[in-house]
């Protein structure tokens, strides 16, 4: 299999000009042609994600050059497709205005053949390189997102197991958090939450108490009321919470420590100066610390604790916004006001679902409020149409799929693939993992030295042997293709195939 | 090939050649796309029926076209052209046409001759 020629579009209204640059071009691209702007934009938005780069003409009849970067910006589609202007102008302005529009190099006619060789070759090879940045990165943040979760959960569990806690009070606080906050970015942009900080800030949300680790017992399980020495100790928990993760000098520029640092010390302020410990006023509360507070409070409320009883949901709220526990950001409040019906109906009986709408929610307000985000929409889009594409075809062929990516090293399976081998779905870094380590036999290892032996003309490997599988040898067929970059010198991506059990 | 019939009609083939990456059979494909170019026919029509937009369009291609196969002269009379148009002097452009008609002419005159000897 050649490696796939990089497409380009060239956009010119004289055919002499697209012949040219077709001559110049042909042989290393895969050039498409359109005669005016109207049906370069046309082939844009049916397929931008197959385009590497544009050649665009400035002046033409209809819509212009400038006209078509124009929409490239409205479609967001400039971040994804490089575009070269060529033109006879060569006005200082002309040529501003399109690096203004987000034009990635400009090129003067008349104009030398190699150098839009060159320059289209460069330009191609810088975009290409950041697309598969932006997967390898996004992968790799997927992963440490949720190992971070992972080891968040494990440790406020630990917390609530000391407390007496049903363990719900982390889950409940985290899904109120988010909600809140996803409210708060709609109402106002004052305190410049990315879709990012709402992640991290929900995360974090779960450590808020974990300096109640170094309270004593008999005052943290105490069912009456606290005497005021006692309740001056409990109050320390903020304080020693805080300086429990300032400690971690390893990790002190990590957003994650530092959110949880703010939520951990300040989440007992109150708005107008009379909390604990520093006694801060209005927004010199951390917003993280202060949406956490009133999540807290809520569902302390509105819980069962070894004191008191759950009050209803139009209690909780009548006392906090009648400020019986002490005063918030009235904005806040409206927010908490606002995702009322959710909290009523969904918070207690159902958070399950409440979760799944949660990752629904945040996927498409990260689309609608995040321009940066937005701008590489069509991207997201694709990767989660590839996605769910994948996902059909395995459940509608219902085999024993598998794909090993190189780098980051992981290994996916197919449900049924996980389960007859007994091995989880997705494996990070798959040659030090014991399940796999322990399943590899001769036959393996053969199977192995024949897909380093494929190359990019033949990647195809086919290989019948014995396996182990749940513990004993089984015959089995793998019929796979290794992947490889398009580049001039390939380099090998990965894998995919299907397995066989026999 | 031999440009000195070109050359003698201010085209300076040999510096196109060489931005062709010294592919002269493309230059020669080129020239005769040139011949059958219907912007220059564009061009007369929208003064004709004073169309300031479609005129400019038009002579602004023929400058880059021009420009590309080094036909030096007419070049610099549709730089100048454009000029005019874009600074709202419809007149003086127009003014250039007997001009630029002469000079159009005798190029694509000499490269039909040109063409044949090849």
């Amino acid at each position: 299999m050649p490696a796939k020629k990089y497409r380009i579009l060239v956009v010119d209204d004289s055919e002499i000009n697209r012949e040219l640059l077709v001559e110049i071009l042909g042989a290393e691209y895969d050039v498409v042609e359109a005669e005016g702007g109207e049906a370069a934009l046309d082939i844009l938005k049916k397929s931008a994600s197959e385009i590497a780069l544009v050649l665009l003409d400035v002046v033409m009849p209809g819509m212009d050059g400038f006209e078509v970067l124009e929409a490239m910006n409205r479609y967001k589609i400039i971040e994804e497709v490089p575009v070269i202007m060529i033109s006879a102008e060569s006005s200082p302005d002309f040529i501003t205005r399109a690096y203004d529009l987000g034009a990635a190099d400009y090129v003067g006619r008349p104009f030398e053949a190699a150098v839009v060789q060159r320059r289209v070759k460069n330009t191609i090879t810088l975009y290409a390189k950041q697309r598969r940045l932006v997967d390898i990165v996004a992968n790799q943040i997927f992963e440490k997102e949720k190992n971070n979760k992972l080891m968040v959960a494990i440790l406020s569990h630990i917390v609530e197991f000391r407390n007496g806690e049903s363990g719900s009070h982390v889950v409940h606080i985290n899904i109120i958090t988010e909600l809140l906050l996803h409210q708060l970015v709609k109402k106002t942009k004052k305190y410049n939450i990315s879709m990012n900080d709402i992640k991290l800030i929900s995360t974090a949300s779960s450590l808020h108490d974990i300096g109640k680790i170094a309270i004593p017992d008999e005052i943290l399980n105490k069912p009456g009321r606290f005497t005021p020495d006692e309740f001056a100790i409990m109050k320390t928990h903020s304080e020693i919470g805080a300086s429990m993760l300032e400690k971690l000098k390893d990790f002190k520029d990590e957003p994650l420590l530092k959110a949880s640092y703010e939520i951990c010390r300040w989440h007992h302020e109150r708005y107008d100066g009379k909390g604990y410990p520093d006694g801060l006023l209005g927004d010199e509360i951390p917003i993280s610390a202060q949406v956490v507070s009133i999540a807290d409070v809520y569902d302390a409320l509105t819980s069962e604790r070894c004191y008191k009883k759950a009050y209803t949901h139009e209690k909780a709220i009548e006392m906090i916004c009648g400020g019986e526990c002490g005063t918030f950001n009235p904005i806040i409040l409206e927010c908490l006001k606002d995702i009322g019906e959710t909290l009523k109906n969904d918070l207690q009986s159902n958070v399950q679902s409440l979760q799944y709408k949660r990752e629904f929610q945040s996927i498409t307000d990260e689309i609608i409020n995040n321009s940066d985000l937005a701008a590489s929409g069509q991207m997201l889009q694709q990767i989660e149409f590839e996605r769910a594409k994948s996902e059909f075809y395995e459940t509608a062929v219902s085999g024993a799929f598998f794909a090993f990516q190189k780098n980051p090293s992981t290994l996916t399976l197919s449900e049924t693939a996980a389960q007859t081998l007994g091995f989880s779905r997705i494996i990070l870094e798959p040659l030090e993992n014991e399940d796999v380590k322990n399943a590899q036999n001769e036959d393996c290892k053969r199977f192995i030295e024949k897909i380093t032996a494929a190359v990019p003309d033949n990647p195809t490997v086919d290989f019948a042997g014995k396996f182990m599988v749940n513990g004993s040898e089984r015959d089995c067929e793998i019929h796979c293709q290794t992947i490889w970059t398009n580049a001039e010198n390939p380099v090998f991506l990965g894998v995919a195939g299907k397995i066989e059990f026999r | 090939m031999n440009f000195d019939l070109l050359k003698n009609a201010g085209i300076d083939a040999e510096d196109a050649v060489k931005r062709f990456m010294g592919n002269e059979s493309l230059y020669a494909r080129m020239l005769r796309k040139f011949l059958d170019d219907s912007n220059y026919d564009e061009l007369v029509r929208a003064i004709a029926e004073k169309s300031e937009s479609e005129a400019l369009t038009a002579s602004h291609t023929l400058k880059g076209l021009c420009g590309n196969l080094s036909m030096t002269e007419l070049f610099r009379l549709f730089s100048e052209q454009v000029a005019l148009f874009r600074a709202n002097d419809w007149e003086k452009a127009c003014e250039m046409m007997p001009e630029i008609t002469e000079n159009y002419n005798k190029i694509t005159q000499t490269i039909t001759t040109w063409l044949e000897q090849q």
